[in-house]
């Protein structure tokens, strides 16, 4: 097997889901790489096993609170209170997940953190990949010192924010609707940027050169060639931006006031606040799980395209 | 044949400083400074700017405006209302003075040291878990990253039954060695370790980062250094970790960010008060009461300043140093 | 497309004043707002010109003016505002409010105001200003489990309130008498928590007589006698009772964000508690078997006062707000005997107003304890630096408790933290008469 390079081929194969399973049989490492000495090709079914079963363990530990949350939503409250604390509901009560609905004007908020979210993530995608781009895939003097600057971003406080952006936004009159939420995605953050940027600096130069010269223009290269190519990545911004924005309360709080517009993040907090003597705990848990298992779902769906990345080079 | 796995890791080198080929681009460019852009460069810069200028947008916006803002109020005292007056550098001099301000920043130093090196090896124990080949891979997936999806305050409710003083799993443990029943949450260290052990439940976060760094390396690469007899360990060593450095650097500085800013987990465990004994009164936390609670906006915005001047030295000393340890290039040999 | 019905549904929402013949009101969230609803309907019925909306704006708990600055700055913020009332003197003072004294002054008597208890009204005013109207209220007691002291040999009929109240030391002797430990010298079973609960530095400084701000040389009162005294009570009990032990005690049967019905003393570990009226409601819910008792606070001393201290909620109007007749009536309206005799039966508040207050609603008598302690109850000092003096005592307290810092220490560093905050606004009175 040559170990040279060679020139590299500017198409790429788009490999098959089972090509790429194969693949990846061999290459990825295996778990017992983070410290268990064990050969795995020699015992590839038992360490097999053994990586199974570490899975599932981990995968168990992990699932330990979204247990918890569904468990304790379908107690009783006065089961809720007995101690110790039970692991298995002694009586289910569907009813809680009703109550907990009925509590809020629950559709309404999932209407609108649904809208909220969905605009969130095209905007963020789009505008982060452009970004990223321009500061990773084009040489322009200045660029890496002018990304100090995206970095320092990253530290700024949020409490100091608060008053100077809403009073822009309150000039603006875009205090109770969804734009001082939807909007600012539009300009790239650089979290998500940064997070591109480490991607697409991976792409071979050469790749991006050979297309220039094709006279291809720089819009297409960043759209037809490397966006498929950054596609976990930019799964990974997508989820990230979608669960943000579908979680977030300090941006709800201070710019939905009236209750049309609000989301659900502030019906869970009205919910916690309720009385303090008093909190319908089982009742809050169902309405965290119904408001987290849109998310659950999503990731489930999305999670595949950490596999159906184009690989790109390696060809040899 | 017995050679090339060196030949290998050579051209994938960890020991070689070896920049993106971007920079080594750009290093060319710079020695050539003093002459005029040539007209490809002037393209490039175009291009560039054009690119990121929504980001540019946005920074002036929502950047720029605010710490002009915050720097001006730092030099003021300001309710939030009324008119701010000026007063210098005084905040400044409070904060050097403020014991709270001491204990804070203390308190969030403690947490960064243990939350960021170990928030990275779980993050990447998860990752290689969720990075394995078998077809429930997505259950896995998805197992892993749900407690992430939990809102904060939600997750607390929880974890506070794994610390029960009685029967909670981390007391269990610390029994074995002798201990009594003791409430971790109330002392001010074994508090801020029990926030850390919760912060993660969310490595889903990072872990997906690195999945998708995983996903990036090229398997003929593990194919060639397993044909060369590398086991997994040298495999993990000299392969992984190396291709997956501009992510390691990423979730370093994000988990820096994170760890400075830590200001959700602890108000939602200990109810916003910072206790025990001002244990969880981390630095955003004090700010945040500064600003809002206490109506010192003028306090508060200095605290900021201070915060994200100390927060960009960090982030600039590993950007940095890691240009000696960050390979870029993924599909090289 | 959302952000065009965002924006659609802009429209009426943000500040209505100047359209005086409707009324935006940041009201009660929760199980609470269908009997807001009820007040909201009977003013229909008596001003049906009058449209008022309520919206529930969650909050980061009280004194967190996150929202309320946001929206006063912004111009969007509501008419009227249903705020903790501890939080009056220093919004007031900060310009986020609107004085009501004018509209008292305008359309009123002059005896307008003596139509609700003094100390709420009190605790609303700045400078002779009065900015708001009081709502519910509460007050703090000593609860206690008949049966645990009975099983320890104690006769709870000791306790009743017609003995009047008990001493502090007299309520420790009993708890010693019900401690119990496990084989590894953990607490199964305890009396009184001094700190416990309602039990704040706060509380037990008023037992023992302080007065928490000085007129004359206008500084808050950390380093008095009787401060000290109190401070050093919890410090003695916290060393005694072993602190840290205590701690594990509550994490274990009441650990933190418990669910209402999980705590020590309902699931009778517990044998005595400090704390408000509203637990009586919880215990009625929760532990409907559990034999309960309530009394008065525990003196420092035999001789000494009986006292109790309470909180709760007024009606304001943020800064930009139209003080228009139309937003007054319902001001009055909402605050006065109609809104709270609709709304303090069913919630199991306490009355301000002094006919709700003595109603023969069921709902209400059955809080006679609460509401009979009412006439000597004190509300915490309305200074402008009211949240920041509280966490400075709460701080206090938990190294005392703790056992980091003497009582002395934690109260010197409070005072140190308070009052340069304090001079700023100096110089400054409480209200006349007010309470010690």
């Amino acid at each position: 097997m040559s170990t040279t390079t060679t020139t590299q081929p500017t198409q790429q194969r788009l490999l098959s889901e089972e090509e790429s399973e194969n693949l990846q049989t061999g290459g990825v490492p295996t778990k017992e790489q983070t410290g268990r000495a064990k050969d795995g090709s020699k015992h590839k079914w038992y360490s097999s096993i053994i990586a199974r079963v570490l899975l599932i363990g981990l995968s168990l530990l992990f699932l330990l609170p979204l247990y918890w949350m569904i468990a304790s939503a379908l107690k009783s409250g006065h089961e809720l209170s007995l101690y110790p604390p039970t692991w298995f509901p002694q009586t289910i009560h569907w009813e809680n997940f009703v109550n907990a609905v009925n509590a809020m004007p629950f559709w309404s908020f999932f209407r609108n953190t649904a809208v909220i979210t969905v605009l969130s993530v095209i905007f963020a995608v789009v505008s982060n990949f452009i970004v990223a781009y321009g500061f990773s895939c084009i040489d322009w003097k200045g660029r890496d010192k002018l990304f100090y600057v995206v970095l320092a971003t990253l530290f700024i406080p949020f409490p100091v924010t608060l008053i100077p952006m809403f009073d822009l936004y309150a000039n603006l009159g875009w205090v109770n609707t969804w734009l001082p939420l939807i909007v600012p995605n539009l300009f790239a953050s650089a979290f998500y940027t940064f997070l591109l940027r480490q991607f697409l600096l991976q792409i071979p130069k050469d790749m991006l050169d050979a297309a220039r010269l094709d006279a291809a223009n720089e819009w297409r290269i960043a759209w037809r060639l490397v966006f498929p190519t950054a596609i976990p990545a930019l799964t990974a911004v997508a989820i990230f931006s979608a669960v943000g924005a579908w979680n977030d309360f300090m941006g709800p709080l201070i710019y939905l006031q009236d209750v049309n517009v609000q989301t659900l993040s502030i019906g869970l907090q009205t919910f916690r606040q309720t009385n303090q003597q008093d909190i319908q705990f089982n009742e809050l848990m169902a309405a965290s799980f119904l408001v987290i298992a849109p998310l659950i779902i999503l990731f489930f769906v999305f999670q595949r395209f950490f596999l159906k990345g184009i690989t790109l080079g390696g060809f040899k | 044949m017995a050679n090339s796995i060196d030949t290998l890791t050579s051209t994938v080198a960890v020991d070689r400083p070896q920049h993106g080929q971007a920079e080594a681009h750009t290093a060319k460019n710079s020695s050539t400074r003093h002459k005029k852009l040539s007209v490809r460069d002037k393209k490039n810069l175009r291009l560039g700017l054009l690119f990121i200028s929504p980001w540019i947008v946005g920074v002036c916006v929502f950047v720029v405006y605010p710490l002009i803002y915050s720097l001006v109020i730092s030099l003021t005292r300001y309710s939030g209302m009324n008119k701010p007056s000026f007063i210098g550098f005084q905040n400044y001099v409070t904060a050097f003075t403020d014991p709270l301000v001491k204990i804070s920043a203390g308190n969030t130093l403690f947490y960064a040291g243990l939350a960021v090196p170990i928030g990275l090896v779980v993050a990447i124990v998860l990752a290689l878990a969720m990075n394995r080949n078998v077809r429930e891979v997505a259950f896995y997936r998805t197992a892993l990253y749900i407690p992430s999806l939990v809102p904060a305050f939600a997750l607390s409710f929880i974890f506070v039954v794994f610390v029960n003083p009685q029967f909670g799993v981390f007391n269990q443990f610390l029994k074995l060695f002798g201990a009594g029943n003791t409430n971790l949450l109330g002392e001010p260290t074994s508090a801020k370790v029990v926030i850390v052990l919760m912060a993660q439940l969310a490595a889903g976060n990072a872990a997906i980062i690195f999945l998708a760094g995983l996903r990036n390396i090229p398997v003929t690469l593990y194919e060639a250094a397993r044909v060369d007899g590398a086991g997994p360990i040298r495999q993990f060593v000299s392969i992984t970790l190396p291709l997956l450095s501009p992510v390691i650097l990423f979730n370093l500085i994000t988990g820096i960010s994170g760890a400075l800013q830590v200001f959700t987990e602890a108000y939602v465990l200990t109810n916003g008060v910072g206790g025990p004994d001002n244990g969880t009164l981390f630095y955003m936390l004090y700010l945040y009461k500064t600003a809002f609670s206490y109506a010192s906006l003028g306090y508060a915005s200095a605290l900021a300043v201070l915060l994200f001047i100390v927060g960009m030295l960090m982030a600039g000393l590993v950007y940095f140093v890691s240009k000696r340890f960050v390979n870029y290039d993924v599909a090289a040999g | 497309m959302g952000a065009a019905a965002g924006l659609g549904l802009l429209a009426g929402c943000a500040n209505t004043g100047g359209a005086s013949n409707r009324l935006n009101l940041w009201g009660v969230g929760g199980d609470q707002r269908p009997v807001e609803q009820k007040i909201l309907k009977a003013y229909q019925k008596v001003s049906p010109g009058v449209q008022v909306t309520s919206s529930t704006v969650p909050s980061n708990g009280t004194g967190d003016a996150t929202s309320i600055i946001t929206a006063v700055r912004g111009h969007t913020a509501p008419d009227l505002w249903v705020m903790d009332a501890f939080s009056c003197a220093q919004y007031a003072s900060l310009g986020l409010l609107e004085s009501i004294s004018g509209l008292i002054d305008t359309y009123e008597d002059k005896d307008f105001l003596e139509q609700w208890l003094q100390f709420p009204v009190d605790s609303l005013t700045l400078d002779n200003k009065v900015y708001g109207l009081p709502l519910g209220t509460d007050s703090r007691a000593l609860f206690y489990n008949k049966k645990v002291l009975r099983d320890a040999g104690i006769d709870p009929e000791e306790l009743d309130p017609k003995n009047g109240p008990p001493t502090a030391d007299r309520i420790m002797e009993m708890s010693r008498k019900v401690t119990k430990k496990d084989n590894h010298g953990n607490y199964t079973q305890l009396g009184l928590i001094p700190w416990d609960g309602e039990g704040w530095g706060y509380t037990w400084a008023i037992g023992y007589g302080a007065s928490f701000f000085d007129d004359a040389t206008c500084a808050v009162d950390f380093r008095s006698k009787e401060m000290l005294d109190a401070y050093t009570f919890l410090y003695d009990q916290a060393r005694e009772m072993d602190f840290a032990k205590v701690d594990a005690f509550k994490a274990t049967y009441e650990p933190p964000n418990h669910p209402p019905a999980q705590t020590s003393f309902l699931s009778g570990h517990q044998a005595f508690m400090i704390n408000q009226n509203g637990f009586a409601v919880g215990m009625k819910k929760y532990a409907p078997k559990l034999e309960w008792g309530v009394t008065y606070l525990p003196l420092p001393h035999e001789g000494a006062k009986k006292y109790t201290w309470s909180g709760g909620f007024a009606l304001v109007a943020p800064k930009g707000a139209k003080l228009t007749k139309e937003l007054w009536n319902f001001q009055k309206f909402y605050s006065g005997k109609p809104g709270q005799g609709i709304f303090m039966g069913p919630t199991q508040s306490l009355p301000t107003q002094l006919d709700v207050l003595h109603s023969k609603d069921p709902q209400i008598t059955s809080q006679k304890f609460f509401i009979d302690q009412l006439k000597f109850s004190v509300s915490r000092p309305p200074i402008p630096v009211g949240q920041l003096w509280w966490d400075a005592m709460s701080t206090a307290q938990g190294s005392v408790t703790i056992g980091s810092a003497k009582p002395a220490e934690a109260l010197e560093a409070a005072q140190a933290r308070v009052q340069p905050q304090m001079d700023l606004y100096c110089p400054f009175t409480l209200p006349k008469g007010y309470g010690a």
